[in-house]
Order: structure tokens, then sequence, then C-alpha cells
């Protein structure tokens, strides 16, 4: 701050617009970015640079996505999705905490499991949805294992390797106290693979979004994916992005919101 | 990739029986997917029809057909929104299916390959070396509009077909990603308002006129479990084919559709509406069978009459 | 409370890959800690003299002979012995408050204790002069700081063994005499067997009651010498006593492997 004031040299009072930038700081530009592709947008629409009926205008769109706020669709459909999302983002994600943590601490587990695991892992969620409906339905119950099978492997790789990661001392500082193995892994590896196992939870909040959506694109009644695909069916691309907008804002609320949790209940991260 | 997951689907059936989600008493679960033709359905509901028959239909709507068959061997569903072509690989491949209901005629009024202004596509031997928008590979589009270049002097060998869906098909067309796309109603009326854009035929007139590419589907089984209710179903189901029939170029029916498509009523007021079809056609369905057969759909024979559902 | 602690012809064999014999880490060494003494084992850099200390923790098996504590083999980490760990910040428990770490040991009692142990684990942090800090995290104190922490742990756990691995090593030259000092007090107060470990000739010399002495690879014991200095130790005058010179030339030496008896006459 005082560097600041240094360069506005003489004028003891430093101006509103100095106070905006400084607030803002380094975020200027990027909001700024932000501001010049969505004005590019308008104009390209409004001035018919880009004709579609797919490339509305940004000022529609937002009027769309305001008069949404009353109770509409794409609020509901939201809620829909979130709840499909959060299910089986949890589920995923203690299976793959459980896992990860159990498979880097036992040898016999490694063996039996591993191989299946990488197998499965390279398969694009979206691709096993439409085989997965003999056996799971259209409705909640396959979404929700595609969304913990997404969920899944980023939490289990980064619980496994964090949990290869954690020092040998901490390990046998448990042991010459006599810590039983259940509670070594319970608190001490748990606790000290937090950080790793934090990143993959960070990364799989994201993926959960995107393959509920996806799975409620290829087999949805409800939700923000079946949503997008009717607005295009039903020729109102004004909503359309009005509901990938409320997603954006979503998934940029849950990323800030995990950052701060990650702050408050593992202040130790990166210190060890 | 819906066609090699309906394979993997048909090959885990005839291994293992999958048990059906047993339906609550006097409920169908319907899928249904965002169409005009589904407007009679919506007609019984709208009107009581089901109610009065004491049944309940739980609609399930999805965006495209491709789930409507491995939904209703699942389990998912009683009743399946599906096109014939999807309905006669399924038989082929050993899935028992019964068509039960016909939809609105005029499909071949409605669905048109649409081109680019200008650049003189008019048959499908101007198509050779050109690229050709179809929604799914190996489906019932694909099929027509295949046969359709066939009779219009055309080679579908020369041309490349590229999946893209309904609602990407215009952009892709001006933005030359592809020359020509086989498109159904809400975008035909679209592209027939569009300066830069032609409807250039309507393949199903000049291939099969009568064709009928949807219908109501259920699995052999669940019939015969459910006799009475697929019989108050069909009930219900004709006094809604009676009102639609009625309404055709009414403001009830143009609203009705402009409600469940979501389609802005200018739009629907387009659309052309003609009576619903008396029955499924054995006839017009062994046409599809036959042509099926010829691309290489088909892997084994199948039984076209008995795949119809008779009371 | 203390307990003897022994090696009994012990010998330590790593599988070396690519050799069928293996790397030797120790060979034969007989040695043995009375209770309440304070023994110090110096040793070359890399001579092993860690792996000596995890053997008696129990956190590793001999290849032949036996640890003994008050004449039982030690097979696994037995009560009573514990373990001071040369990197600290790599011990403690980033995740705990200072005063969770010193709870860790205890934590295996009824709940009804846990305000009673609580009390006392703050008592262990007074006398480490820790009172203050008891819910900052490790991660928030000095390095010489955070050894102490772990030595309130060690005290919690209520040692009749305790083994110190370089414990002082990581850091700087005043704090480590600091730690020292605190290291000897405690163990005068509390009368626990104490094992340490060091490549520092003054710090053995300035702690231990004997000073056993490791020579290179593959190593065997050199020497075992009393160091016979009087009680309580200070950090100015005990290191200017002629006695403690004397002492730290011989061990210097033989550590130099020179002739020690030669210089020592001179």
């Amino acid at each position: 701050m005082s560097v600041v004031g240094t360069l506005e040299g003489a004028s003891s009072k430093p101006s509103a617009a100095g106070s905006i930038r400084r607030r803002l700081g380094p975020r200027l530009y990027g909001v700024l970015l932000i501001a010049a592709i969505l004005l590019f947008w308008e104009v390209s629409s409004r001035l018919g640079w880009i004709v579609s009926a797919y490339w509305p205008p940004v000022t529609k769109i937002l009027w769309a996505a305001i008069s949404q706020l009353g109770g509409g669709d794409i609020l509901v459909s939201l809620a829909a999705t979130l709840r499909r999302a959060l299910t089986g983002y949890a589920i995923g994600s203690v299976l793959g905490i459980a896992l990860g943590i159990l498979l880097g601490k036992s040898k016999v587990l490694r063996i039996a499991l591993l191989p299946l695991i990488e197998i499965v892992r390279p398969i694009p969620t979206p691709a096993v949805i439409p085989p997965l409906i003999l056996f799971l339905g259209v409705d909640d119950a396959l979404k929700i294992f595609a969304i913990s099978l997404a969920t899944f492997f980023p939490v289990f790789t980064n619980t496994f390797a964090g949990v290869a990661t954690v020092d040998d001392t901490l390990i046998q500082t448990a042991r010459t106290f006599r810590t039983s193995w259940a509670r070594t892994l319970l608190r001490v590896v748990l606790p000290a693979t937090l950080p790793a196992i934090a990143a993959g939870l960070r990364t799989a909040t994201s993926l959960a979004l995107v393959v509920a959506v996806v799975s409620e694109m290829v087999a949805g009644s409800s939700g923000i994916g079946y949503y997008l695909v009717e607005m295009q069916y039903a020729l109102r691309p004004d909503l359309m992005y009005a509901a990938v907008m409320y997603l954006a804002i979503t998934g940029y609320a849950v990323n800030r919101l995990f950052l701060v949790l990650e702050a408050r209940l593992i202040p130790w991260m990166g210190k060890t | 990739m819906f066609v090699v997951a309906r394979g993997i689907v048909c090959a885990l059936l005839i291994v293992c029986s999958v048990p059906c989600r047993a339906a609550e008493p006097a409920t169908l679960r319907v899928s249904v997917i965002p169409t005009s033709v589904l407007a009679p359905l919506y007609a019984g509901i709208k009107y009581g029809y089901f109610k009065e028959e004491g049944l309940n239909i739980d609609l399930a709507p999805t965006a495209g057909g491709a789930i409507g068959i491995p939904g209703l061997v699942g389990g998912s569903y009683d009743i399946a929104f599906s096109n014939n072509v999807s309905a006669l690989s399924a038989v082929a491949q050993g899935i028992d299916v019964q068509l039960l209901a016909p939809f609105p005629e005029g499909a071949a009024d409605e669905t048109a390959v649409i081109a680019r202004k200008g650049e003189g596509i008019k048959t499908g031997r101007d198509l050779a070396g050109k690229t050709v928008a179809v929604n799914t590979n190996r489906n019932v589009i694909w099929l027509y509009v295949r046969e359709w270049i066939r009779k219009t002097g055309g080679d579908p060998a020369q041309v490349t077909f590229r999946e893209v869906a309904f609602p990407q098909m215009i952009d892709a067309l001006k933005q030359k990603q592809i020359d020509a796309a086989f498109q159904i109603n809400v975008f035909v009326i679209a592209a027939g308002k569009d300066p830069a854009l032609e409807i250039v035929s309507f393949p199903y007139r000049e291939v099969q006129p009568k064709v009928q590419p949807s219908q109501f589907l259920a699995t052999r089984k669940f019939i015969e479990g459910n006799k009475d209710k697929v019989a108050r179903f069909l009930k219900a189901l004709k006094r809604g084919n009676e009102w639609f029939d009625a309404h055709i170029g009414k403001d009830e029916l143009f609203s009705l559709v402009a409600e469940f498509t979501k389609l802005p009523e200018a739009v629907v007021r387009e659309m052309k509406f003609q009576p619903v079809a008396k029955k499924v056609d054995a006839d017009e369905l062994e046409k599809t069978r036959d042509l099926m057969k010829r691309e290489g759909l088909l892997k084994a024979d199948v039984d076209v009459k008995k795949m119809i559902y008779a009371e | 409370m203390s307990e003897r602690l022994g090696f009994d012809h012990v010998t330590k064999i790593f599988e070396a890959p690519g050799s069928d014999t293996g790397f030797v880490a120790f060979d034969d060494i007989t040695l043995e800690a009375s209770p309440s003494e304070f023994l110090a084992i110096v040793g070359p850099s890399g001579c092993g003299k860690s792996t000596l200390l995890k053997m008696a923790a129990g956190l590793m098996p001999p290849t032949r002979g036996r640890v003994l504590l008050d004449g039982k083999p030690v097979f696994d980490p037995p009560p009573g012995v514990v373990y001071l760990f040369q990197q600290y910040a790599k011990s403690l428990f980033a995740w705990r408050t200072v005063i969770d770490n010193v709870m860790f040991p205890l934590e295996a009692a009824p709940r009804s204790q846990r305000n009673e142990l609580r009390e006392k684990c703050r008592d262990y942090l007074k006398q480490v002069g820790l009172s203050g800090f008891e819910d900052s995290y490790p991660w928030q104190l000095s390095g010489g700081m955070q050894q102490r922490v772990a030595i309130a742990r060690a005290l919690a756990a209520d040692p009749q063994v305790l083994l110190l691995d370089e414990p002082f090593s990581a850091v700087d030259a005043l704090t480590r005499m600091e730690l020292q000092s605190l290291v000897l007090q405690l163990w005068e107060r509390r009368k626990f067997t104490a094992i340490l470990v060091t490549h520092d000739v003054e710090e053995a010399i300035f702690l231990a009651d004997r000073v056993a002495v490791l020579g290179a690879k593959p190593t065997a014991l050199k020497e075992i010498i009393d160091v016979g200095l009087p009680r309580p130790r200070d950090q100015l005058t005990t290191r200017e006593d002629p006695r403690f010179l004397k002492l730290r030339h011989h061990l210097t030496s033989l550590l130099l492997a020179r002739n020690p008896a030669h210089v020592a006459a001179v």
C-alpha cells in the first residue's frame, strides 16, 4: 500500500479511482477481460457479425437470467442437478478417501483392487452411461452412480498418492506411542493426507457438476442438463445460455466456498 | 455410441434376465421426447382421459429417443416413444418389443433436407463429395437420407455423413462445416425463413410417403403381465387421438403443443398437423425393414407382423 | 522409574539389491544402559547410529542378537520407551495444536480422565518453557520450540527409557545448548534411562555418564568411556573443566582415527 502512496507522489489523499484500483488489485485485469469478451459478444450479435438463432445478445441472456430469479424453471432445474451432484459427490468422495487410504496402506488390497481401478479409470464417464441404463435405469440411480464414479477417481488418486508421501517419521512416532493400526490410519495417516485429499476433492467438485449435467443430457427428465437440451429444441437459446450462466456461477461459487473451507479446516495445508 | 451401447445392452439381456421394476398399480411410466407428434398423449393427460381409465401417466421426458428401448428393457419405462429403426434393430437383436400405437401422419411433409442457398444442391447426385449431417448414424434419419440420395441419382458411398444434433445443424450449415442436413420440423421452419438457406427436398415423400417413423412400444413381457392396463392406456390414447384430429388448426391444439414443447406459439402455428394414423402399418414397416437390410442394419430377419401388438 | 536397556550381540544386515551378502550396518554390538543412566553413543556420520536406536525402540528387528528391556527381548515398541526424532518437524502432527500434540500419547485413556490429563500436559509444556503456546500450531513455532513440543510429548508418555536420535542437530548452536540443559534438567528430575545418539562429541560428554564410541564400517564398538564429570552440569563451567577438554580430545581423536594414547600423552 505504501508503495502505491509513493507512486502517487505529492497527493496526500489517494484518488477515488486509485482506491478502487487498489481494492480490486490484480483482479481488475481479469474483470476487464471478461467485460471485454461480453461486450464483444453483445456487439457481434447486435450488429450481425455472427448470425445465428443460437447467438443471442448478452443483454437478452441477462434479462432471461434475471427473469428466472422470481422462481423459474432454471432454479428448479439447478436444484435438481445440485442435489444429484451432491449425493454422487458424497458417495464418490467417501469411497475414494476410504479406498485411497486402505490401498495406500495395505499391500494385499493394493494387489487385489488396483488393477481393476486402473482399468476402469480411463473410461470416460459419459461412455458408460448408455450401457448402465440396463442395470440402473434412467433415473437417479444411474446419474448418481455416474457422478460417484467421476468423483471417485480424482479423490482416490490424490488420496492414494497422498498416503504414499506421508512421512515415515510420522508413522514411526505413532508406533512408538503404541498406537493401534486403525487409530494410526484415522488419527495420523488421514489428517496427514488431508491436504492431498482436499486437492482431489476440489478437482472432483467441477467433475461432479459436469457429469451431473451430461448424464441429464443423455437420460434426463429434470435438471440443468435436460433443461439445456429442452431449450435448444424449444428455440430458446437465451434461456439455454442463462442456464449455462447459472451453472458457471454455481461452479465458481462452489470453488470459492471450497477454498474458504480449505483455509478454515486445513490450516496446515502446505505447512508440512 | 448408442448403437454400440445398444449392442452391449442386448448382449447382456440375453445372458441375464433383468428384474423389471415393479410399477405401482395404475401408474404407467412413459418416456417422451419434446416433439409435437406427442400431442395426442398430452391431450389425453390434459383432458383427463387417462384418469377416467384409472391410469396415472408418469411422463419421463428425455432429450433424445436413444435411451427409450434400453430404458424399457431396464425397467425404467413401461411404455416408450421410439422410432421404427430402433424398434426393428431391437427385435432383430432379440429384444421382444411390441409396437402399441401409431402417431399422427405427415412425417413426410415435415422432415426435410436443407442446404445453403445458391449452391445448387437439388438432388442426391449434387451431394457427391459433400458432407451431410444426420442426428445419429445408422438410425432412421441416416437410413432415409441415404435412400433419398440413391433415388435421386446419387451414391451414398460418395457422401460423408456427420453426426450433428438437430439444434446445431443450421449453425453448422452456415459455417460450412456441413453442406446439407436432414432436419426435423421446428428447424425446417426456421431454415425456410433464413435467407441464407433453402429447403432442398422432403426425402420421405420420395422414398416412402406413408412412412411411420415413430410408435409407442413396450416389451411383450410387460404387455402380457399388464394386459388390462395396456388396454386402458390404448383406450384413453384413442380418445386423445380423436381430440387431436378434431382440433387440427385450432387454437387449443396450438397452445397445447406450445405448452409441452415450450416452443413459441408462433412457431407452433406454422407446423403442419395431420390426423393420427389408424394403425401401425405392417407394409410401411416392412419397407423400412427392407431398407435396413440393404444397409446392413439388421443382423437377423424380422417378422414385422409379429412386432405389432394386436389387442 | 527407569529400566535397563541392552543390546545383546546385535548384528544388522540390510539387504542390498544385487548383493548376496547385503550391507552390514553393525557387527556384534553388545552394550547396555543401566537404569537411570545417561548413555551417549557417538560415531562418524553414516555409521548407522540411528538404526541402533530404532532397534532399541522396537521399530526395526535386528538381524542377529537381541535387544533386551529389563532382560526381556524387544519386538514391537514396548511401553515406556519413547523416541525423540531428529526431524522434530516431521514427528509433530501439523494438524494438532501444541497441547493436542502433547496429549497424543494419552488419548487411549478413558474420557473421564481427559481433563486431568490435559492439565498434566499443560504442566509438561510449562516444564519445557512453552506456557502460553498451547493453542498454537507447531508450524507457527521456531525449530527449537518445536523440539520442545516433542520433548513435552515424550514426557507425557511417561518414559522409562528415552531414546534421543540426534535431537539437537537441526537447531542453531545457542538453541542447542538450551535444549541440552533442558533435557538434562528433566532427566535429573525424572530419572529415566536415556540413550543419546550424536556425532557431536561435546554434546555427548556434556550430557552423558558414559560415552560409547562406534567405529567406521562395518560398525563395531570401539570403546566405552566413563565421563565422571560432576553433576549438576553447567553449559559454561562444565565445558571449561579440564577433564571435559581432555575427554573431548580423546574422543575426537578416536573418531578421527588417530592414535589417542599418543596424543593424550603429550
